[in-house]
């Protein structure tokens, strides 16, 4: 690699080529993403209505140009409460998969570089977690939490971030037991460095890639397990406009107007499909495969 | 003997891992709020009938005790009671148990078909309109969770086709018809969230296997393309693709959880919901352990396959 | 290629064809008439009529056992196992002739000593049932068998309503003996069907004809499946598909749809349940009365009726006596008033606002809709509302009575029964912690009261005290819809959702 000194002008350029040399499903992802992201940053400053506002359109209203998703049974415009939804769900799924994936980072590399018993112990901990279905483990997690925490945001979090960790920590020690049979490694702990700076300087470096597409793959399953959670009663509660949620509030709606639940619904189904392509072509681009079997 | 001593590890691990989810599980249910005994007598509680059943329920053991009791029922198959109707859980569970079997393997049958053709479709067209749209369907469909898809399914075939029942209930008296009535639009939907994780890797194998020199040989022995195709290559390809069907096995026993759910199919993905947010703990700590048991043993046959299969292994 | 399509597309249409064809053999309890009924919670069932908790025992308790006397909507008795009755020219003992003749499901004679065990097993305390609280006036010594078909109740105070009173949901006759563990699981009443299949929150509970019902040519239905749901969709789709004859509860959300279908019939109650936002009066900051009396003025009942209920209700004045009735203290449900409402608060020295959390489950339908729209109101007056949901099924369990506010819904009752059950220092369930013993003395003297004229009025002054300064807000009244499939007739709905009467259904 030549390592060239470079403005900021070719930086941009070197970019662009990057884009324009992508997979079209990244290409086709990110744009997708970047809608999400816009929504949700400005949605709430544009929404037609407020995110629980009643009395904006007579009761089981269907689609209409004023109500594109209709109206709810309170008399609230389901487009509205979407867009109100966007950052909620954007922000708790990245948050919670963020979370996991420091976790499940830092015992993976450690745990793959320490080795000995240490290791062996995390090991058998970590996949007793993982052998726990994720959802029903979600599920186990949030009862255990009691009514008082429940639909709180950060139990969503750390919930989501309890369900990845052992799985990215599974990946992480994959990566780090490769790492620490090269050369610089062993340089590193030769010079007396710590477990800790080692896997800092070291390994966390060497495994980012491998990482970062896990983060992708994992945050593209978080907005389904906090909407199954919140469509099983167990997530965020009303009148939050997660979209789980709203699908399961309206679902008795089905038959006298089905633009209710499709609405957040597809809406759901748009954002993470951005978030599978992106992943996709992000892996594509660093040479990796998608590993999506494990559910 | 390497064979035998690998198999023999991988299954005491597999042990070491369940005696630890049973701890976990153990642990995590130890913090639920309130405690069994409040939790039985719910609005009826006062505080000396509250007193007498804690007794009787001996909770006032350290929780070291009475983990070891737990789970010495366990061992002898006794799962204890249900807080709830105080049945035995071994009775609650078996019938739910038989349900979710059933649905289970008529999903696997729909699965079979719906991950096959499309991938065979693609391999066979590789690179072609079809190959990319049936692509971009199979990550879409991906994309769409399984509750949205249950929910997809029944306004097509519940409300705008009316051909099917919304909710799935059957029990005893229910006859074979009811049950495959009940049964369809659950288990299509396990059978869709399946099939979209396979094609993919299907797809991949059975073009890494035509492009392979022995089917290349057989088409220059002037066998027929389909025969090629069925005969040769699908084989092959098979073999890979069944440890993502031992992974789907596994995902299962998370996906009924909601499929039977949205469906009300008595199986016992739904009694595990319903018994969380009943706080039932012995009937939480059964199916959570079965649940464990069933990904556990997906995955043992999975690597035991891998093991079985693997030459490099068998030959020492 | 477009042949390839057209045949797994054949096999599809023909798949589908195959699945809405009727079933090719006929399904065991296919000739029971089907009742759809609502899973209102997944409390501990039982089949002992002192459980009586939730509308889940009525499906199997109301069917399989009698009481002395049925309620009609109006509050009128009919004779059930009791023929006739009279009482003292003191007003103070009760006779009941019993029917005679009448057999227990197990074979054995129903007599006077059955009736008196049975009201005499409430005052055991370790039954904890919910009788007492409504049963005040009784005593043990006082219910008496003065021969094999002779009871008589004699109280302390002349009570008028006695009929009605010991009408009451808990009252179903058990036999003499009968413990809570034999009842709990095995039923043995006199009533119309006998226990075929009943599991406690099991999925289906099948009620087979009794034989020798004391009812010449009733019951009319062979047998009785009765399987419960809350998906409101699948309600619809049951009873259009013609799986279930009889659907009980259903949901506003799905009428629209039911309307125009030619198979099915919609019934329409009368005020049924009432549905409740209640309050500890003893617990800040609803220990100030003006604090009670703004959160009730911030409610736009109209409104609430209109969206949680889609208009298939009646606004209520905060009392458990419907505003129709006679006995109610005022003729029209109260109007929003969001500026008096924030005038009582600064009263109350919450000039700034008041916040706090509401808890409610989807335990009775529309709770959560109503806790919402409550929320939604109550923000114009300054008052910030945090709905907390908690699952549905241990709701009433683990936090109703164990929450200074909450939602809840009580099924109808008579003005004495209902003004009693929650709200009484002897009440077991008490939601508002009102303990009040003027409010019990006023009560127990309008039930105590021969004159029908003062007696209302009395009714009415014990409502309006509870409406006032009580903890309870009460904005409407459910009205029950129920469909019935074409061919069936025979049920009559009762405002009171747990008084189920299968006797006269029937289905060609």
């Amino acid at each position: 690699m030549v390592l060239a000194v470079t403005g900021p002008a070719s930086r941009w350029r070197r970019a662009l080529l990057a884009w324009r040399r992508s997979p079209v499903s990244f290409r086709a992802g990110a744009a997708l993403l970047l809608v999400h992201a816009i929504v949700a940053a400005t949605g709430p400053f544009w929404a037609p209505y407020g995110l629980s506002q009643m009395g904006t359109g007579a009761p089981l209203a269907g689609m209409s140009w004023s109500h594109p998703f209709g109206v709810d049974q309170l008399g609230r415009d389901i487009f509205s409460r979407v867009v109100h939804g966007g950052h909620i769900v954007l922000l708790l799924s990245l948050s919670g998969t963020f979370l996991g994936l420091v976790v499940g980072a830092v015992i993976g590399l450690l745990s793959g570089y320490v080795r000995g018993w240490i290791d062996e112990a995390l090991q058998r901990v970590l996949e007793a977690l993982i052998s726990i279905p994720f959802l029903v483990l979600a599920l186990i997690a949030i009862a255990a939490a009691g009514p008082e925490l429940s639909g709180n945001p950060l139990l969503v979090i750390l919930v989501v971030a309890l369900v990845y960790a052992p799985r990215i920590a599974r990946i992480a020690r994959a990566a780090a037991l490769d790492i620490v049979t090269r050369d610089f490694v062993t340089v590193a702990r030769l010079r007396g460095e710590s477990a800790w700076s080692v896997m800092r300087r070291e390994l966390l470096p060497n495994a980012s890639g491998v990482l970062l597409v896990e983060f992708a793959l994992r945050a593209g399953y978080a907005p389904v397990l906090i909407g199954s959670l919140g469509f099983l009663g167990f997530g965020m509660r009303p009148p939050t406009p997660e979209w789980g949620l709203m699908i399961s509030e309206n679902r008795a709606l089905i038959i006298v107007s089905p633009i209710t639940v499709l609405g957040p619904g597809l809406t759901l189904a748009s954002l993470v499909v951005g978030l599978n392509l992106f992943t996709e072509g992000l892996a594509r681009i660093l040479g990796r495969t998608v590993r999506r079997a494990d559910k | 003997m390497i064979v035998l001593r690998l198999l023999v590890g991988r299954v005491l691990l597999s042990l070491v891992t369940l005696l630890l989810v049973s701890l976990l599980i153990f642990l995590i249910l130890e913090v639920l709020p309130g405690d069994v005994a409040s939790r039985i007598l719910g609005r009826d509680a006062t505080p000396e009938v509250l007193a007498t059943l804690r007794a009787q329920l001996q909770l006032d053991d350290p929780a070291a005790v009475r983990y070891l009791r737990w789970l010495a029922g366990v061992l002898q198959g006794d799962f204890g009671k249900a807080l709830t109707s105080s049945r035995p859980i071994g009775q609650i569970l078996g019938p739910r148990i038989f349900n979710t079997i059933l649905l289970s393997a008529y999903a696997f049958l729909i699965y079979i078909p719906l991950a096959l053709v499309p991938a065979l479709i693609q391999a066979v067209n590789r690179d072609r309109p079809i190959d990319h749209a049936l692509s971009t369907v199979t990550l879409v469909l991906l994309s769409v969770p399984d509750f949205l898809l249950a929910t997809l399914l029944m306004i097509g075939f519940v409300v705008m086709i009316p051909v099917l029942p919304a909710i799935s209930l059957v029990d005893d008296t229910s006859t074979v018809w009811q049950y495959v009535r009940a049964m369809t639009l659950p288990a299509v939907t396990l059978a869709i969230v399946m099939a979209v994780y396979a094609v993919r890797m299907l797809r991949d194998n059975l073009i890494e296997v035509l492009d392979s020199e022995y089917v290349r040989m057989a088409e220059l022995k002037g066998l027929s393309p389909r025969l090629v195709l069925l005969r040769h290559a699908l084989p092959n390809a098979l073999v890979p693709t069944l440890n993502v069907t031992a992974l789907n096995l596994a995902y299962l026993i998370g996906g009924v959880v909601i499929v039977e759910k949205v469906f009300s199919y008595p199986g016992f993905g739904s009694l595990l919901v319903d018994s969380l947010q009943l706080r039932d703990l012995p009937v939480i700590e059964a199916t959570v352990m079965i649940a464990a048991s069933v990904y556990i043993g997906a995955n043992l046959l999975a690597d035991i396959g891998a093991i079985l299969l693997n030459p490099r292994l068998r030959s020492g | 290629m477009s042949r390839s399509l057209l045949i797994p597309a054949g096999a599809v249409a023909a798949l589908l064809v195959s699945l809405a064809a009727p079933p090719a053999f006929a399904a065991a309890g296919d000739e029971c008439v089907k009742v759809l009924g609502y899973e209102w919670s997944g409390e501990k069932q039982s089949m002992d009529p002192a459980d009586m908790q939730s509308g889940d025992d009525a499906y199997h308790i109301f069917a399989v056992y009698n009481r002395l006397l049925d309620v009609d909507d109006n509050f009128n008795t009919i004779p059930e196992l009791a023929e006739s009755w009279s009482v003292s020219d003191d007003g103070l003992t009760w006779t009941f002739k019993l029917r005679q003749g009448v057999k227990f499901h197990d074979g054995s004679d129903f007599d006077a000593n059955d009736v008196v065990y049975t009201f005499t097993r409430f005052f055991d305390t370790t039954l904890a049932s919910g009788a007492p609280a409504v049963l005040a006036f009784l005593t043990p010594e006082g219910i008496k068998a003065v021969d094999a078909h002779t009871v008589t109740f004699a109280t302390k105070e002349p009570v008028v309503e006695l009929p009605v009173l010991i009408s009451n949901k808990f009252t179903n006759i058990v036999a003499e003996g009968a413990t809570h563990e034999d009842l709990r699981l095995k039923g043995n009443g006199t009533g119309p069907f006998m226990q075929e299949v009943f599991e406690p929150n099991g999925p289906v509970r099948i009620l087979r004809k009794n034989p020798n019902y004391w009812a010449a040519g009733l019951p009319k239905a062979d047998c009785i499946r009765v399987t419960v749901a809350q998906e409101p969709v699948a309600a619809v789709s049951a009873i259009k598909a013609g799986e279930v004859d009889l659907v009980l509860n259903v949901d506003p959300a799905v009428i629209e749809s039911l309307k125009g279908d030619a198979n099915v019939e919609l019934l329409e109650t009368g005020a049924s349940n009432s549905m409740t936002i209640s309050m500890w009066v003893d617990t800040p900051p609803f220990d100030k009365i003006e604090v009670r009396q703004a959160l009730k003025l911030v409610v736009d009942r109209q409104a609430m009726v209109d969206t949680v209920l889609l208009g298939y209700g009646e606004t209520a004045a905060d009392n458990p006596v419907p505003v129709p009735s006679p006995a109610s203290f005022v003729k029209e449900a109260p109007k929003r008033d969001i500026a008096k409402a924030k005038e009582l608060l600064a009263k109350a020295g919450h000039a700034d606002g008041l916040k706090f959390d509401l808890y409610t489950a989807e335990g009775v339908p529309g709770m959560v809709r109503m806790a919402q729209v409550y929320a939604e109101m109550a923000k114009e007056a300054g008052i910030e509302i945090n709905v907390i949901v908690t699952p549905a099924d241990s709701y009433w369990d683990d936090t109703w009575l164990k929450q200074p506010i909450l939602t809840s819904a009580w099924s109808m009752r008579p003005p004495g029964e209902g003004l009693a059950v929650a709200y009484t220092q002897t009440a077991k369930w008490k939601e508002t912690h009102w303990e009040r013993p003027d409010y019990d003395a006023m009560l127990l003297k309008a039930n105590t009261t021969v004159n029908s004229e003062e007696r209302i009025k009395l009714y009415q002054d014990t409502g309006r005290l509870l409406a006032e300064e009580g903890g309870l807000i009460i904005p409407m009244f459910v009205h029950q819809v129920l469909a019935l499939r074409k061919g069936c007739s025979g049920y009559e709905p009762r405002a009171q959702n747990f008084n189920l009467n299968f006797e006269n259904l029937a289905c060609e």
